[in-house]
């Protein structure tokens, strides 16, 4: 099958594809604390570096997926070549991949890599230091903020360094540099944000890919990579897909950091941990969670699972969101993808673990629940009240567009009694001249519907809304007038457009057009028994999905006993626990009011719970011994301690 | 079963309550005011009595084995070949249970609201259901009966809320119906009809360590109790007896019988969807029950395989009576009257058997007299 040879070759691990190491965006001053000079001479002599093709049938072990994550001291396992490392040269040995100290040699190699000089937007600068010592810098034009690269390189190394004194030796271009003295010289003069020296020249590369600048030096087996990463990016701008009336008016961009500053922004906490996890080729994904929420658990899972996707363009979250989810073949997403900073940062504090990629402007929160998915900021941002009505609007929503042709055709074909007289009377009036069968009226609208939703989308600028309203409104007026259907489907199919339009997820929206069709079909054959038969299905179906272990229609089932905010919204200061099927470390179990409104306790002469309030520190750790043996428990994983 | 995971307190006791009761939607209430006339509910409220002290002994046992159940107690009470015995006993009720529930719902249906489909698709369609369910696997299917329980119980209050306008309390006379000797003892000898309940018992030892067994029983009973005391009064004050006791599907006709102004009179279809579901998970839980005891007694590990086949099994049971009357005669006759032989006494004789033994092995323990005859079993 030719789709297969196509999915192959998109996911599976070819000799020809490479699997370099990635330098990790934003955290270069992270892996420079934990890596030390000592680290990298302990490092064990290079092995020889399997072939890709053996490496693909070796089955993938928890440590070697472990090395791929940058977690606390495993960035030398990243290094050392366990993360990729690979070249095009797959069956090479590993010592070829090292830098040279030879100038020329080096440029060989990155010749050989970016296939230059075909490749025009790779550019290598030579320069020489006042001490006629020659060097190189490789980065791709365009990337890199070429301000920092001739002020924050080229300008201190080619007049400043004149003034500089090596403490061990001169920089004379006769004898060897070691590596000591070149990172010696680089931390004295140049005055960059971020710098890291590597041994490796897939390291290199990958960083050059990366948008980083790498700095060669005659008579050193060592490169620096320098930031200089100056990416084009869109500005943040108002949500397109998640708009709300209340509320902040910022979404996403493509570029990771933003999205990761975006999360800082709104989560202005110190137990917000950002890690890295590489991810297919060249790709690499970061996660948020809150370091004492977060069940521990889970965040080792979401890296597991990050660390174990293979493939070479995984660009965009719906790409990785089938990688990692726990049914693929669902028809229920089982990741909420948001594009708001607000909704992340509130999934966050609940305990959930964001993944945020390079190139899109959505992120990704998991575990999710099917209860996650009717839910929008918007609100927690308005009064009690409102956000419940608007809840069971929703809710009601979705069994509309679910069910509402479904029972359509069920009552007129198999249970005409439940219609008034007078109704019945006139659906059979209007359906008179119609040619088409009930069920051919109800496919032919609601596939015309979808038809026209997808035009509308794919219509550029302003004229998919046009077309829209054009196809809706002229195109159901025709076909009634034209006797093919009756006035009251028009109406029937409207309703249901609208109530799937008011399912707040969009992944959701297309399980309940898709779903939709499937009750068409139960409720024209056997009625609202069929209905009834599909609920069952459908309800037994969800009942036994599960996100990233954690139940799809928790909290309600299996049921736990704290969350408050399910469908019926509650005052945000009774809101003080926090879901615990997520099993997270410091669930608070007193009430909010002691927290939240202090002035009420103030107002009744109360004290005291200033110093319970003062340290959230204080109280996660207070939690966290209470919770003591639940932790013992969790580790054994969500879904078993339900 | 490929997924079993454990059960939940409010999981386990939703499987159970949804169980009992479906079968109200049916004939059981005009079962009770033929055995009590007026006073169906007290005959109700007596089998509840009745029901009680086994279920109490059986969930005071079951407390005493963490995470095991009802199969593996007829095991340590009568023996590996006893206990083999006992649970293909109930595997057989089991068994009927789904068969006749499922054809009993199929000529519901066929009578009140699609008379043009066939009895094998209901069935089929029902069992196919089943079939799905046990494949997803235990913990599904009870956290479905969990979320469908409520608008289930919804459905039945609005209903009762509704027929209000209907209630006419004379009715209700003669309070002792067809006479106090009459309703005692037959609503003592109905005591049967509770014995579905026991599904919680088999399951137990699927449930999460912690879960109260004994708790779950005897609120499980309880419930049953309030819920079938409150239809079966309803359905008493909105019928004259005469009526209510030649009623086929009682439940239906009340629902039949209200109307909410002009525009909304034939109402029944919307309730038949909250009855039709619970009858459809009910079925559901008795064939995933009786999968799981076969499973249990013969130590097969991987019930996949089997599953088709045991449909297949309550297929041909479920077509076996002519009709409705005779399904819903042998339901109530063998399952629920006589069948308190098999939900009830068999349970309380094993429970039984176990504390005697328990109790003959702590004596030993400690060297205290041992009563002659006391043999090895």
């Amino acid at each position: 099958m030719q789709w297969r040879k196509i999915i192959k070759n998109l996911f599976t691990y070819t000799p020809s594809a490479r699997e370099p190491f990635i330098l990790l965006e934003g955290s270069l001053s992270q892996e420079l604390e934990r890596e030390s000079d000592n680290d990298r001479e302990k490092k064990p002599v290079a092995e020889p570096l399997q072939t890709p093709t053996r490496r693909l049938r070796k089955p993938i072990k928890t440590k070697d997926l472990k090395s791929r994550t940058t977690g606390e001291g495993e960035t030398e396992a990243s290094n050392s070549g366990t993360s990729g490392g690979g070249t095009d040269d797959g069956g090479k040995e590993d010592g070829d991949d090292f830098i040279s100290p030879d100038l020329e040699t080096n440029r060989r190699l990155l010749a050989e890599h970016f296939y230059l000089p075909q490749n025009k937007d790779v550019v290598i600068r030579d320069f020489v230091l006042p001490q006629d010592r020659g060097g190189m810098i490789v980065y791709i034009d365009g990337i890199v903020n070429s301000d920092w690269v001739m002020y924050s390189i080229l300008q201190p190394l080619m007049v400043l360094s004149g003034h500089f004194q090596s403490p061990s030796e001169q920089l004379e271009p006769t004898s060897n540099l070691s590596k000591r003295d070149f990172k010696a010289l680089l931390d004295h003069l140049l005055p960059v944000h971020q710098l890291k020296m590597i041994d490796k020249m897939s390291d290199a590369v990958s960083a050059v890919l990366n948008g980083l600048t790498v700095l060669f030096m005659d008579g050193v087996a060592q490169a620096a990579v320098v930031e200089t990463r100056f990416f084009p990016n869109r500005s943040v701008t108002t949500p397109m897909v998640e708009a709300v009336v209340r509320g902040p008016q910022e979404a996403f961009t493509e570029s990771q950091r933003v999205n990761v500053a975006l999360i800082r922004k709104a989560v202005r906490h110190r137990g917000l941990v950002t890690e890295t996890v590489d991810i297919g080729e060249n790709m690499t994904a970061m996660i948020l969670y809150m370091a004492h929420v977060a069940n521990p658990a889970l965040v080792a899972e979401v890296k597991r699972r990050l660390a174990g996707i293979r493939g070479s363009f995984l660009r965009e979250v719906g790409l990785v969101e089938q990688m990692i989810e726990d049914h693929p073949f669902s028809i229920y997403p089982q990741v909420t993808t948001t594009e708001r900073p607000d909704r992340a940062a509130a999934m966050l504090s609940e305990g959930k673990v964001v993944i945020v990629l390079e190139g899109s402007p959505f992120v990704m929160i998991v575990p999710t629940t099917l209860f996650n998915l009717i839910k929008t900021p918007e609100d927690l941002y308005m009064r009690p009240f409102f956000g419940t009505f608007i809840r069971l609007i929703r809710v009601f929503a979705i069994f509309v567009a679910y069910l509402l042709p479904g029972v359509y055709l069920a009552v007129i074909n198999h249970h005409q009694a439940l219609i008034p007289t007078d109704l019945l009377l006139a659906i059979a009036g209007a359906r008179e001249g119609v040619p088409l069968p009930s069920w051919g009226e109800v496919l032919v609208m609601e596939l015309s519907f979808e038809m026209i939703r997808e035009a509308g989308i794919r219509v550029p600028g302003v004229v998919g809304p046009t077309l829209g309203i054009l196809g809706a409104i002229v195109l159901g007026q025709a076909a009634v007038q034209a006797a093919i259907v009756s006035p009251i489907l028009i109406i029937v199919v409207a309703i249901t457009a609208l109530a799937a339009f008011a399912v707040p997820d969009y992944s959701l929206q297309f399980s309940t057009r898709i779903i939709r069709f499937i009750y068409i079909v139960l409720g024209w054959s056997m009625g609202l028994y069929g209905i009834v038969l599909g609920l069952a299905f459908q309800l037994v179906y969800t009942a036994g999905l599960t996100s990233f272990g954690v139940g799809y229609l928790s909290p309600v089932a299996p049921a736990t006993k704290v969350d408050s905010d399910i469908v019926l919204r509650r005052p945000i200061f009774s809101q003080a626990t926090r879901p615990d099927y997520l099993q997270v470390q410091s669930g608070r179990r007193r009430k909010q009011p002691d927290i939240s409104r202090l002035w009420t306790l103030e107002q009744t002469g109360q004290t005291g719970s200033k110093e319970q309030t003062a340290d959230d520190d204080q109280e996660s750790n207070s939690d966290r011994d209470g919770d003591r043996d639940r932790n013992r428990d969790r580790d054994r994983g969500p879904e078993e301690e339900s | 079963m490929r997924i079993y995971n454990r059960l939940g307190g409010a999981e386990l006791l939703s499987l159970g309550l949804l169980t009992e009761n479906v079968l109200l939607f049916f004939d059981v209430p005009r079962r009770y005011f033929e055995i009590g006339g007026n006073a169906a509910y007290l005959s109700l409220i007596i089998s509840a009595l009745v029901a009680l002290p086994v279920f109490f002994i059986v969930g005071l046992v079951l407390e005493k084995m963490p995470g095991e159940g009802l199969p593996d107690l007829m095991n340590r009470a009568f023996g590996t070949s006893g206990g083999k015995a006992a649970n293909i006993i109930i595997w057989l009720h089991l068994s009927l249970g789904a068969a006749l529930t499922a054809r009993l719902l199929g000529e519901a249906i066929i009578m009140t609201s699609i008379p043009e489909i066939s009895i094998s698709i209901v069935v089929g369609g029902t069992l196919l259901f089943s079939v799905y369910a046990g494949y997803r696997g235990l913990n599904s299917l009870a956290k479905s009966c969990y979320v469908a329980l409520p608008f289930i119980a919804a459905g039945v209050f609005v209903l009762m809320a509704i027929s209000v306008t209907n209630w006419r309390s004379e009715f209700l006379y003669p309070l002792l119906g067809l006479g106090f000797r009459n309703t005692i003892l037959s609503g003592a000898l109905a005591a049967g009809a509770m014995g579905e309940i026991l599904i919680i018992a088999i399951f137990a030892g699927q449930a999460q360590i912690g879960v109260p067994r004994l708790k779950m029983l005897l609120t499980t009973l309880a419930v049953t109790m309030v819920v079938q005391v409150f239809i079966i009064l309803s359905i008493s004050m909105a019928f004259p007896y005469p009526v209510a006791r030649e009623l086929t599907l009682p439940y239906y006709m009340l629902s039949r019988s209200i109307s909410i102004g002009i525009f909304l009179q034939r109402l029944e279809s919307v309730f038949f969807v909250t009855w039709a579901l619970g009858s459809i998970l009910k079925i559901a839980v008795l064939y995933n029950a009786g999968l799981f005891i076969y499973r249990h007694t013969f130590s097969i590990k991987d019930g996949v395989p089997l599953m088709v086949p045991y449909a297949g099994l309550c297929f041909a049971l479920a077509l076996l009576p002519d009709n409705y009357v005779e399904a819903a005669s042998i339901s109530w006759h063998l399952l629920r009257l006589r069948g308190g032989l098999v939900t009830l006494a068999l349970p309380l004789l094993a429970a039984g058997l176990y504390l005697w033994s328990t109790a003959r092995k702590a004596r030993q323990t400690a060297g205290g007299p041992v009563p002659a005859g006391d043999g090895e079993r």
